[in-house]
């Protein structure tokens, strides 16, 4: 079921980066779209019964904490692609004093 | 020995923040030089450390390889390292005049530590031996590229680099989401233990929906048939010494992730058969090859065109390997290096010819083959390498490739390569004619200065040499095509 949903925010996601044509809304579509992947990640690193991967001294069947690292990792690139888009959409304000994709299309 | 290949990641790496303070741009460039030639120098000694079918280790941090990451330089990897690196060389040598003009002076700076970056990026995803990794730094080069693009100086370029950003990380997401897949069945991120763990298991179907998203985030980055889109625009607008580094490199690494992933780690491609994916690949690249070989002849613009030729020649490529026998693998090697040089030498020559221009048209080639006799003989070598003329290593590469496909189950397909190729002609002869037989009314060029040259006129000898002597491309080709069909036949 948990997949279902988290497949659904993933087309959703990817839906908005291909049907808007304002940049801004653009990134937020790819943003989502990542999102979902890291759900995903979340989702298949989960262990029946199992307590979040904290040491409390005692033997317990914990989650595997290793997605949950490399999300982390995932995590940082996602901002520094987020944080490079919305830079190029500042210059291109600058340039072009539009957002909207349709009318760039004509430069 | 054993700490090669990590050097050749951290030393650019290291380098980085200390370009960031000195902020002068003669300096930068000196360091940025020094280091790709130090880091060209490691790579050959690596090379010939691995030459004879050695491996080479290294754990980071001292971590056993399925727990702790690793490195691994084989032939293959060694055989891509060399070829990125050395391009990013040529391209480093012979483009400051031309960077110094194009990108706007505050940047300049930013412009190579960006390109360091790049680089680092590509030896990052050649010789790492943890699928995750090769996540990170496939996006490490993906990100320091789109900055690269967004640099240039047509009014585009920004639009051009922000939609190569949206695409690049929609393949990126669908590569991530391809590893989970993975780590979930298998439990490791090492790829030499994944083609282990491979071998013991039945290959389950969710498997296949894996195979499908690394795919298809593999044919984004690599620009391979219906997902091209973004090269032609970004080859068109980016910084001209960009476009003639990715044109050798960044499609390339693509094509390496392929091998590595499809080849290494899933021991071939048992699922793909099972689903007749196979062939259905081999018809797109069909339609890519016949296609955009088409569009290349319709272009006027020149880097439009050539960008529409690599296309093409990246379908050859993708033919080549999903064929699969021994001497396919052995042609599409062969394709990769040759078609290389081949295409940097070309976008190289255009970019010190016309330094500022934003546009190229065929017409503003016109009368430059008195004006600029050498530089212009070395663009017609290098063009008749890329339709495959004899004594030029493109004669090699379409010889090898041919042959290979005739003998195997799919013979018919080599009647394309050889019409396509032929249709190459068409539009190498549109260029030449230009240059050759066209009155100059008003040439737009910038004059060449010499040192520029020597970039172009080293690719263009490779190109003459590698038609004539192939022990390092054919034979080194062999010798990993046996190694993959080794581990492919277990």
């Amino acid at each position: 079921m948990i997949f279902v949903l988290d497949i659904v925010l993933l087309l959703i996601g990817l839906f908005i980066i291909i049907r808007e044509t304002n940049l801004i809304k653009k990134v937020i579509g790819l943003n989502i779209f990542q999102a979902s992947v890291f759900i995903f990640y979340l989702i298949i690193s989960k262990v029946e019964n199992g307590i979040p991967p904290i040491l409390i001294g005692a033997d317990a069947i914990y989650s595997n904490p290793l997605p949950h690292v490399l999300i982390l990792t995932a995590i940082v690139v996602g901002i520094a692609t987020t944080s490079l888009a919305l830079a190029l959409i500042v210059s291109i304000k600058k340039k072009h004093k539009t957002i909207e994709e349709d009318e760039l299309d004509e430069i | 020995m054993s700490q090669l290949p990590i050097l050749i990641i951290v030393l650019p790496l290291l380098m980085v923040p200390i370009c960031l303070f000195i902020k002068e741009k003669n300096y930068v460039y000196l360091l940025t030089l020094t280091i790709s030639s130090v880091n060209l120098i490691l790579v050959c000694f690596l090379f010939y450390e691995v030459h004879l079918g050695k491996t080479i280790f290294y754990e980071l941090g001292g971590w056993q390889a399925p727990i702790g990451i690793r490195l691994q330089a084989d032939l293959l990897s060694c055989y891509f390292l060399l070829l990125i690196n050395f391009m990013s060389f040529i391209c480093i040598l012979s483009g400051k005049e031309i960077i110094t003009k194009e990108i706007h002076p505050q940047n300049v700076y930013l412009f190579y530590i960006a390109w360091l970056l790049c680089n680092v990026g590509f030896s990052g995803i050649i010789l790492t031996n943890d699928i995750f990794n090769l996540f990170v730094f496939l996006e490490i080069s993906s990100l320091s590229s789109y900055f690269l693009i967004s640099q240039g100086m047509h009014k585009g370029s920004n639009i051009a680099a922000l939609q190569y950003l949206f695409i690049g990380s929609i393949g990126a997401v669908f590569i991530l989401l391809g590893i989970a897949v993975i780590y979930a069945h298998l439990g490791t991120l090492n790829m030499t233990d994944m083609s282990e763990k491979f071998l013991q298991i039945e290959i389950p179907k969710s498997l296949i929906f894996s195979i499908g998203l690394l795919i298809t985030g593999i044919a984004i980055k690599s620009a391979i048939f219906p997902l091209h889109t973004w090269l032609v625009r970004t080859y068109a607008y980016s910084p001209s010494v960009i476009v003639a580094y990715f044109a050798g490199t960044s499609t390339k690494v693509g094509i390496y992730i392929l091998v590595r992933v499809f080849l290494d780690i899933l021991n071939a491609i048992n699922p793909l058969e099972q689903y007749s994916l196979i062939e259905f690949i081999l018809f797109i690249s069909l339609v890519g090859a016949l296609l955009s070989t088409t569009y290349a002849i319709k272009q006027t613009d020149v880097k439009k065109m050539l960008a529409f030729s690599s296309v093409a020649q990246l379908s050859y490529i993708i033919i080549a390997l999903m064929v699969l026998t021994n001497d396919s693998l052995v042609a599409s090697l062969i394709h990769i290096f040759n078609h290389s040089i081949i295409k940097t030498g070309l976008f190289l020559v255009i970019a010190i010819i016309f330094v500022t221009n934003q546009q190229v048209k065929t017409t503003d080639l016109s009368g430059l083959g008195k004006k600029y006799p050498y530089m212009m003989s070395a663009f017609v070598i290098l063009s008749f390498g890329l339709i495959g003329v004899p004594l030029t290593s493109g004669f090699i590469s379409k010889w090898y490739l041919v042959t290979s496909i005739l003998e195997s189950d799919f013979w018919y397909l080599s009647i394309i390569v050889l019409i396509t190729s032929f249709m190459t002609l068409f539009y190498v002869w549109k260029l030449i004619e230009k240059i050759y037989f066209s009155q100059a009314e008003n040439i737009k060029a910038e004059p060449v200065l010499t040192h520029q040259g020597i970039g172009v006129f080293v690719l263009t000898a490779l190109t003459l040499y590698l038609g004539l002597d192939t022990t390092l491309t054919v034979g080194i080709s062999e010798d990993i095509s046996y190694m993959i069909m080794q581990g492919i036949n277990k």
